[in-house]
């Protein structure tokens, strides 16, 4: 993509409504972001979002699935991001920022692939 | 003597009062005087507004948009006269204005394959500010009539407050705006298509430049994209859209009387172009704007255009489900969950009830 095209596409964004944005991120707690490790039990690598799902064990032992949101394809390639990235069983490490409503969920920071390359 | 007085004069009048501002206010609806004003957002943008997502429980701490965040209630950098979305043109409807730019082509220039314009390509762009982004949120009420102004304070309160209706939200089509930032453009003699791919749905529009013009009166209804009819001046060409379905975008809602003009002409790696919108209902004045699409010579083959669904991640539409029965289901006026499709401002009726149980909500926690 060349620059131009770059400037017009963050000219664009910054005059933009949140429409690009498929919803709001209130519900996300961005005044702490968390880390936790686990298991990717799937990931699923479709527009408008793309989901990681995660086994994580607590402090009492007890497993919970996370769901995880990621952002859009395109946004993902651009991450270096594909489909084959994540597999069920990886081991990774996932930073997010958790629901507010304290359901198992949150938004993606970094995560770092069991291989420890992190992506953003 | 002097400061004595000064003194007595303090006393009477007691603690200066501060402004009320969109962040302080307990009753917006009461505030018409002060929606104009740039003090009642604090100078804040209407970008910079959407950016705050007040997250309650943390005393207003927290923000929580991903581009853009800013805290609650921050002053803002609204300049007044950012960008002026006045129409520079004298006319009062779509149609004059289409009509007195068709007679300025004598009726428009007749292509051929060989002598049709190459707007071939992937092109990013679309118009600027017409969202209102980087003006101030007084200048963008300024230009909308008093019902409007009262809808687009309520939307920029309940956005800056973390509280966001988006038709994306829920997989419904963006409207007559979304089809506006076109990324391919296939031009033939008698007809242009403009396509779009965002994320989550795609948009077309089929500009007829043939000369048949629009529907009959008798046969007009309203459309997510609207009815569009063009002719070529040269290498510009001229678009006018009627039938609009009544949504939100741009600046503001808009009704079913919005009518627009465009004109684009390629300009070596640009598509410059304008738009001229007709909404008396909404605007006090016609709006105008510059839209500039910009070629893209290096795009990846895994970031072309796709068609996508919203409700591939996002699931079917609420008001379909599986009953209690194990049976597909539709859900009814009243049942919970329903989806009033005849509703003509679901926002409206989101940011109601939101207003209503948000303050409910706080005034539980304080």
């Amino acid at each position: 993509m060349t620059p131009r095209v770059l400037f017009a596409i963050a000219l664009a964004l910054a005059v933009a409504s949140p429409a690009w944005s498929h919803h709001s991120h209130a519900m996300f707690d961005h005044s702490k972001a968390v880390t936790m490790e686990g298991t990717v039990t799937e990931f699923v690598f479709r527009n408008p979002h793309v989901f990681l799902y995660v086994d994580v064990k607590g402090a009492n032992g007890e497993t919970q699935n996370y769901w995880i949101e990621m952002s859009n394809i395109p946004n993902m390639i651009r991450r270096g991001i594909g489909q084959g990235t994540f597999k069920a069983g990886d081991r990774i490490s996932v930073e997010l920022y958790p629901l507010k409503d304290g359901r198992p969920g949150g938004s993606y920071v970094t995560i770092t692939a069991a291989d420890g390359k992190v992506y953003q | 003597m002097k400061a004595a007085a000064f003194v007595v004069a303090t006393l009477i009048a007691g603690p200066a009062v501060a402004q009320t501002t969109i962040f302080t206010t307990t009753d917006f609806h009461k505030d018409q005087a002060l929606w104009t004003d740039p003090a009642y957002y604090r100078n804040n943008t209407v970008a910079q507004l959407r950016g705050m997502a007040i997250d309650f429980d943390s005393g207003g701490r927290g923000t929580g948009q991903e581009a853009g965040a800013r805290a609650y209630g921050s002053p803002g950098t609204g300049k007044a006269g950012a960008l002026n979305l006045a129409t520079p043109y004298p006319f009062t409807t779509a149609w004059d204005h289409y009509q007195a730019w068709l007679e300025e082509a004598r009726g428009g220039t007749k292509h051929t394959r060989a002598t049709v314009p190459d707007w071939s390509g992937r092109w990013a762009g679309g118009p600027a500010g017409l969202t209102g982004g980087g003006n101030p949120a007084s200048y963008v009420a300024s230009l909308l009539t008093p019902k409007y102004r009262e809808y687009f304070v309520q939307e920029v309160k309940a956005y800056a407050e973390g509280r966001v209706w988006s038709p994306g939200a829920f997989c419904l089509p963006g409207g007559f705006f979304a089809s506006l930032e076109a990324e391919e453009f296939i031009v033939t003699p008698d007809r242009v298509w403009t396509l779009g791919a965002g994320n989550g749905s795609n948009t077309t529009r089929w500009i007829y430049t043939d000369g048949s013009g629009h529907s009959p009166p008798e046969a007009e209804f309203t459309k997510w994209h609207g009815e569009s009819v063009g002719f070529w001046n040269g290498d510009t060409l001229i678009v006018h859209t009627n039938q609009i379905r009544g949504w939100k975008g741009g600046l503001s809602e808009f009704t079913d009387t919005l009518e627009s003009v465009e004109r684009y002409r390629r300009v070596g790696d640009r598509i410059e172009g304008e738009i001229t919108l007709y909404d008396p209902d909404v605007f006090v004045r016609p709006i105008h704007a510059r839209m500039t699409f910009e070629l893209d010579k290096e795009t990846r083959p895994e970031l072309r255009p796709l068609y996508n669904t919203c409700t591939d991640t996002n699931g079917p539409a609420s008001k379909v489900h599986l009953d209690d029965r194990g049976l597909l289901n539709e859900r009814l006026p009243g049942d919970p969950l329903y989806w009033n499709a005849a509703d003509p401002r679901p926002w409206g009726t989101y940011l109601t009830e939101s207003d209503r149980r948000y303050e409910r909500y706080k005034s539980q926690r304080r």
